[in-house]
């Protein structure tokens, strides 16, 4: 029985996590948006893409956590026994994302909410801000596609 | 500090948003150009100043535009600052020159309402009436005591000058007490550069008035002195003998040393520290400049509200010129950079 208790805190902590983090890194980069849009109303499109950005962590820590559930059977009705060496193997996997999703979100915010102060001095460097902004997302895509391999790798 | 950086996020957006509408240097060029003081002001109707232009009816009363303006960046830092309390620190000058009009005013049973300034932190009405009543709770400790004391050394001495240089005193001890209790090097140590820039000025200035008279010299120079800097009374005191150009080589290792130096070698060829002021004017503006570095803070308000003063003070010395005929050249001469 601890086995599929372990791997449902797997799952659990690979959606949550990432999920804290996203809503921190969009709420940082709303509040600066308020602030441009505040003054400029017609650049909201602008400040849209950007404060979208920090939100794919959340989505990539959703993904991980359904693929856990899958592979215990949540969705099928009738969850597999499990050993808690097998259980502990899928917390392990859902480390990466859990971890590197949620802290990445959070420097994405930042650097996002920054963007946000470059393009309301420079409207056309809007590309530059997202660039810089998306360099972050390397690290939220390396921990899924880690996480995505281990919970394949997990024999049940 | 208090709370997080990152509680800036808006704030600090909204005024680079806010920072566009700066004056440029064109701009000002242009309105220095101008064939006169109505030009001029027509000029600066084309900027974001033009609502409140198509407001007034003659020139001359440029300057209400002017002070409406530095209230109006207070208004709006009071609302939209996580810490109103922290940028109000800036707006504190004002509240500190109100006092001094109108601890002066009631020694001299004068009216003095229409000189006082509404960009402070205190009301003017609210002011009067602390004067009048000679309560001043409502103050930080350190000018509610100055006040105080500028009330009685007046009565005693008759000197209005003293009600300055007590207040002047009090205010930057306030300053740099309260900036020393927060994590904000960049503004703690913009104050003391401040500090250091005004202590100099003065230490010119005493050397000159008491050349002959040494005692004479220390005594007014400890009278206006200010706190809160690097440079300490004891080091101007011991440099009141040594030849100005040796003093100024004292600054020669720090970035500001050329705002000294060039600033003396004027003094000694024209006799007026006019250059002083506008070297040291432009070393604080970009100084402020650095803002643009840092993300989230407190730094970046302060920067735009700085950006804002010399911009109206820009704007005064051009109205000033033109409306007594000054030539564009000279007026060019009197400006100081521009932040955008």
């Amino acid at each position: 029985m601890e086995g599929i208790f372990l791997a449902l805190l797997g799952a659990a902590l690979a959606v949550a996590l990432p999920g804290v983090g996203s809503a921190i890194g969009v709420g940082l980069v709303g509040e600066a948006a308020t602030g441009l849009v505040t003054e400029q109303p017609e650049r909201f499109g602008q400040t849209l893409l950007l404060q979208a950005i920090p939100g794919t962590q959340g989505i990539y820590g959703l993904l991980s956590g359904f693929l856990i559930m899958i592979k215990i059977g949540v969705f099928s009705g009738q969850m597999v026994s499990i050993t808690t060496s097998q259980g502990l193997q899928l917390l392990m996997a859902a480390m990466p994302i859990a971890i590197a999703g949620w802290l990445s979100a959070i420097a994405q915010g930042k650097v996002a909410a920054t963007g946000i102060s470059l393009v309301a001095k420079r409207q056309e460097a809007l590309g530059q801000a997202v660039t810089y902004a998306a360099m972050v997302e390397t690290y939220a895509v390396l921990a899924l596609l880690s996480t995505l391999l281990l919970v394949r790798g997990v024999a049940i | 500090m208090k709370g997080k950086r990152t509680d800036y996020a808006h704030s600090v957006t909204r005024v680079r948003a806010l920072e566009t509408g700066l004056l440029d240097k064109g701009k000002i060029d242009r309105m220095a150009e101008a064939r006169d003081a109505a030009e001029a002001l027509k000029i600066l109707g084309e900027t974001a100043y033009g609502a409140a232009i198509s407001r007034i009816n003659s020139p001359f009363e440029y300057e209400a535009i002017l002070r409406n303006e530095i209230a109006a960046v207070r208004e709006l830092f009071w609302k939209m600052s996580p810490h109103p309390e922290l940028t109000d620190l800036f707006f504190l000058k004002y509240d500190v020159l109100n006092l001094k009009i109108l601890i002066k005013g009631k020694y001299l049973e004068q009216e003095v309402d229409d000189i006082l300034v509404s960009s402070g932190t205190i009301s003017p009405e609210k002011m009067t009436a602390m004067v009048a009543e000679g309560k001043f709770k409502e103050l930080p400790p350190e000018i509610a005591q100055a006040a105080e004391e500028a009330q009685k050394a007046l009565e005693e001495t008759a000197d209005p000058q003293l009600v300055d240089t007590i207040l002047d005193k009090a205010h930057y001890a306030y300053l740099a007490r309260f900036l020393s209790e927060q994590d904000l090097p960049f503004l703690r140590d913009f104050v003391a550069l401040q500090a250091d820039l005004t202590n100099i000025k003065s230490f010119i200035r005493v050397r000159h008035v008491a050349e002959d008279d040494s005692l004479q010299a220390r005594e007014l120079l400890r009278k206006v002195f200010i706190p809160g800097g690097r440079l300490e009374l004891d080091f101007l005191l011991a440099q009141l003998d040594e030849p100005l150009t040796a003093f100024a080589d004292r600054f020669s290792r720090d970035p500001w040393g050329y705002v000294v130096a060039d600033g003396v070698a004027a003094w000694e060829k024209e006799g007026s520290l006019t250059t002083y002021e506008k070297l040291a004017d432009n070393f604080l503006l970009n100084y402020m400049k650095k803002t643009r570095l840092i993300s989230f803070g407190p730094e970046p308000l302060v920067a735009y509200f700085w950006a804002k003063e010399n911009e109206v003070k820009l704007i005064r010395i051009v109205m000033v010129g033109k409306i007594n005929g000054l030539p564009a050249d000279d007026i060019k001469e009197r400006l100081r950079d521009v932040y955008a």
